[in-house]
């Protein structure tokens, strides 16, 4: 009766203590749906896997990142169930405006903060799953990924596209992962990313962060 | 007592009062908990919104990133902001005191403008599409009477 009772507040104990410590899997870290049901775009995924994206300056950075997604996702055996073709985003206008086709706005702007960039996303209503025939909730219409802009224009081409790698992973359902070299790292203030590497030492996603996002869409079933 | 009843009584002391302190942090965030690499971050949902007095303490300049999600269905938006140690936060869009939170209300008011415009273009796009009698969007026909229900909702 002792022993068990024992047995029972130490496996309590340590599980509570696990909980707390954050000893889950890499993967589930950093997925971003376990922060509010945000940021995720479910409804291209019934479609075809491409993500239309529209920005306010169209610019060659943005297409070597969405090159290096679609070499780093496509064909890997994370993905082999659901994209195995690789995540393809299109620089669909150049105009940045949000039609109803639109997934992902990305706005170059002044600001005066200390953040390289920042997301933020509004959730589909109802009545727009219904337009497209598909079940509520079907993820974020649209995405919005900013760019400080000043920072922006005092960096080069690799930490350029490192960026809109990073915040298109937050547009597509991934949180920060801080305990290995990801995509999904940190901006550590305005130095390097918070594994200490270099913020351009990571230009592909890895396995964890593919992890993450089959594990984004969960259900998701197929076009 | 013997050693290994020593040990025993060691262990379960400890995982007590692990599970105690566990208990006790729970109970003090009272918003729930989600884990993350190097520890637990309060967190929110719609059921248990938080007032934005939570983020007393936090200045801007502590802020490496945000990112937001909208829900114009609920009113509520959620808030992640990464920072020295990450909050996620939800939180009513029409709460006056989250628009004057030096925080998070010009968080919320870029989004609401953002989300303002928008829905404008989609709006205008919407309509100029619905007017050609045939609204057809990535290969793919749309039933009209659904866009127009989602036009007399939103636009």
């Amino acid at each position: 009766m002792a022993f068990s009772r024992w047995r029972l507040s130490s496996t309590a104990g340590i599980l509570l203590a696990a909980f707390c410590l954050g000893t889950a899997p890499a993967a589930s870290a950093h997925i971003e749906g376990q922060y509010g049901q945000r940021g995720y775009i479910w409804l291209q995924y019934y479609w075809n896997g491409t993500i239309w994206v529209t920005s306010t300056d169209c610019n060659n950075r943005e297409l070597g990142a969405y090159d290096r997604i679609l070499s780093s996702t496509a064909g890997k055996p994370e993905f082999a169930n659901r994209w195995s073709d690789g995540l393809v985003l299109v620089q669909k206008r150049c105009d940045g405006v949000v039609g109803t086709q639109i997934d992902i706005k990305i706005i170059y702007e002044d600001v005066v903060a200390s953040w390289w960039g920042y997301n933020d996303s509004d959730r589909a209503p109802s009545s727009w799953c219904a337009m497209w025939d598909v079940p509520h909730p079907c993820g974020s219409h649209p995405s919005r990924v900013h760019i400080k802009l000043s920072s922006w224009q005092n960096h080069g081409d690799m930490w350029r596209e490192r960026l809109i790698m990073h915040e298109t992973g937050h547009s597509l359902g991934i949180a920060h992962h801080c305990a290995d070299d990801s995509i999904m790292n940190t901006p550590a203030g305005n130095g390097p990313a918070c594994t200490e590497a270099n913020w351009t030492d990571v230009m592909v996603w890895k396995a964890h962060d593919r992890d993450a996002h089959v594990n984004v869409y969960p259900n998701w079933k197929g076009p | 007592m013997s050693h290994s009843a020593r040990l025993h009584r060691i262990a379960k002391s400890t995982a007590f009062a692990l599970a105690l302190l566990v208990g006790v942090a729970l109970v003090t965030v009272g918003v729930g908990t989600i884990q993350k690499e190097g520890g637990a971050i309060p967190v929110a949902n719609a059921q248990e919104r938080v007032q934005c007095s939570t983020l007393t303490g936090v200045v801007p300049a502590e802020i490496q990133e945000y990112s937001s999600m909208l829900d114009r269905e609920e009113g509520t938006m959620t808030i992640v902001i990464y920072g020295t140690t990450d909050t996620v936060i939800t939180v009513s869009i029409t709460d006056p005191l989250c628009l004057t939170d030096s925080v998070i209300g010009p968080i919320m008011a870029r989004h609401l403008e953002n989300a303002r415009i928008d829905q404008a273009t989609e709006c205008a796009d919407l309509a100029q599409r619905v007017a050609s009698g045939k609204v057809s969007i990535r290969d793919r026909e749309l039933n009209i009477d659904k866009v127009k229900a989602y036009m007399e909702e939103w636009c």
